[in-house]
């Protein structure tokens, strides 16, 4: 049986320092190892364009772009790839701040032998550490549009499947036109419209097979247009705010009772003394609320000093809980628990949206 | 102070309810004393590691880090962070029959008070 191939994208301003890694890598890898090599930002995004790359290896210190936007940028326009930082700056905060922009590995770069081999290593070990298919349990800043919107404008050629709790769709797309859509007993454009008006779900893109039948002739911009005009009349129509995300008056500490409910949000848990679900001399009091959707967009938000930055925690964390469980039986993440002697902070992920409160405690007068 | 912390884990840590822990150092290296063949060394460390990076993370983003716990649908993994930097990690099961979350503020406790001398 063939072993899959793995492709990796080096991005990094020293072209001799590329040329050196290229065939180091390439050596490493008895061959198994596709190395691309870019000079600069915009070269190393046409190749992502161009190619299906499995690893992306950049230097942040790089002219014209800012090295953190840049990563930032490339974990919002491709979330599926596995990100490692290769620099010479290796202190703590930074380190720190790539980890909270999408790198999932921090390395230095080599300076003698084993340094290489090592680097190799690593770097193997996170291609073997892929994340499970598609973008379930992982919040993406990147929405089934953008996704579709890059097919297209790459004329690729790809199978969507979109689902929900409730339905099962697909979108074919060959040569960046879209040919067929299909979920439930609708077809065509009313199925396009449909699985694109989701506001929640997920989406695995797949290699093209042919459809049954080829029911869309229109063009791509005009059918995503149509599309977004839908989904924003249907919002339009509904609530803003679902009933499960509006707090009864975040400016006021809410009830005891309340409190529990919603920061206690399995009430068999028994926690320890030092992560009260609930305290008798103290009352919580909510500082912030944040509540996004899986795609990183906010349904909800009190007080939120920086919800940009919240949102990228919540994607840290989406990867990291995942990460942590491969191997171990301890099942789905449900939520994260951020303790201090005045300051209680709790997060939750679930497939379709993401919360994130912090909360303070009052002591209490008597 | 790693042999003092490999002894401490070995010794203080095989309470009932305790599936497995470690301990990761600012160096990068970490020490794991598994209770449960059910974890096995090698993805405890990785566990490891992305404790260490959350706790980073959290740093960077100015969260109250003292302590922390993760909820997993089998099991709880509760974290600490010592004054300098080494951080403890344990999993517990979730079981409230076989699992007394107060033995974490125990083990949180001495953890934070092992110094360079041989912990009592």
């Amino acid at each position: 049986m063939a072993t899959k191939r793995t492709t990796v994208l080096f991005v990094d301003d020293d072209a001799g320092f590329l040329e050196v890694v290229r065939n180091l890598m390439v050596a490493y890898s008895e061959g198994q190892w596709d190395v691309f090599v870019a000079t600069d930002a915009a070269k190393g995004l046409t190749i992502l364009r161009d190619k299906e790359v499995d690893l992306l290896v950049i230097d942040v210190h790089m002219p014209v772009m800012d090295g953190l936007q840049f990563l930032g940028l490339l974990h919002r326009r491709y979330p599926s790839i596995s990100k490692a930082v290769l620099t010479g700056d290796s202190s703590e905060p930074y380190r720190a701040a790539c980890l909270s922009n999408g790198a999932e590995l921090f390395l230095q770069k080599p300076t003698s032998p084993d340094g290489w081999q090592s680097l190799f290593v690593a770097l193997n070990e996170l291609v073997k550490f892929q994340p499970e298919e598609g973008f379930r349990g992982v919040l993406r800043r990147v929405s089934l549009q953008d996704v579709l919107q890059m097919e297209c404008l790459a004329r690729s050629s790809s199978l969507m499947e979109i689902s929900d709790a409730e339905m099962q769709g697909s979108i074919y797309v060959r040569d960046g036109q879209i040919i067929h859509a299909q979920v439930g007993d609708l077809a065509g454009e009313d199925a396009f419209n449909r699985l694109m008006s989701l506001s929640g779900g997920k989406f695995n893109l797949k290699p093209f097979a042919e459809p049954p039948v080829n029911t869309i002739s229109g063009s791509w911009e005009f059918l995503l247009m149509e599309a977004a005009r839908k989904r924003d009349e249907a919002q339009e129509s509904e609530s803003q705010l679902p009933d499960w995300a509006a707090p009864a008056d975040p400016g006021i500490a809410l009830p005891a009772a309340e409190q529990e409910m919603f920061l206690v949000m399995e009430n068999r848990d028994r926690a320890p003394k030092s992560i009260p679900a609930a305290d008798e001399k103290f009352r919580p009091t909510i500082d912030e609320v944040l509540i996004c959707s899986s795609q990183g967009d906010v349904l909800y938000e009190w007080q939120c000093a920086d919800a940009n930055a919240r949102i990228r925690f919540l994607q840290f964390l989406s990867q990291k809980s995942w990460q942590m469980r491969q191997g171990l039986p301890i099942g789905y993440f449900q939520r994260l628990e951020i303790e201090s002697p005045k300051n209680r902070i709790v997060t939750r992920i679930d497939p379709d949206r993401a919360l994130f409160v912090r909360t303070s405690r009052t002591p209490l007068e008597f | 102070m790693k042999d003092i912390l490999q002894r401490w884990l070995a010794e203080r840590t095989q309470v009932t309810g305790v599936l497995a822990c470690g301990v990761r150092f600012p160096d990068k290296t970490s020490l794991t004393q598994t209770w449960s063949k059910e974890f096995p060394p090698e993805p405890l460390e990785h566990a490891w590691r992305c404790v260490s990076d959350t706790f980073q993370v959290l740093k960077i983003n100015f969260f109250p880090n003292e302590q922390i716990r993760w909820v997993y649908e089998n099991a709880y993994l509760y974290c600490g962070r010592r004054y300098d930097g080494v951080c403890l990690a344990i999993f517990t099961s979730k079981d409230p029959e076989v699992f007394d979350p107060e033995i974490i503020e125990k083990l949180m406790a001495e953890f934070r008070a092992i110094s360079g001398e041989t912990p009592k």
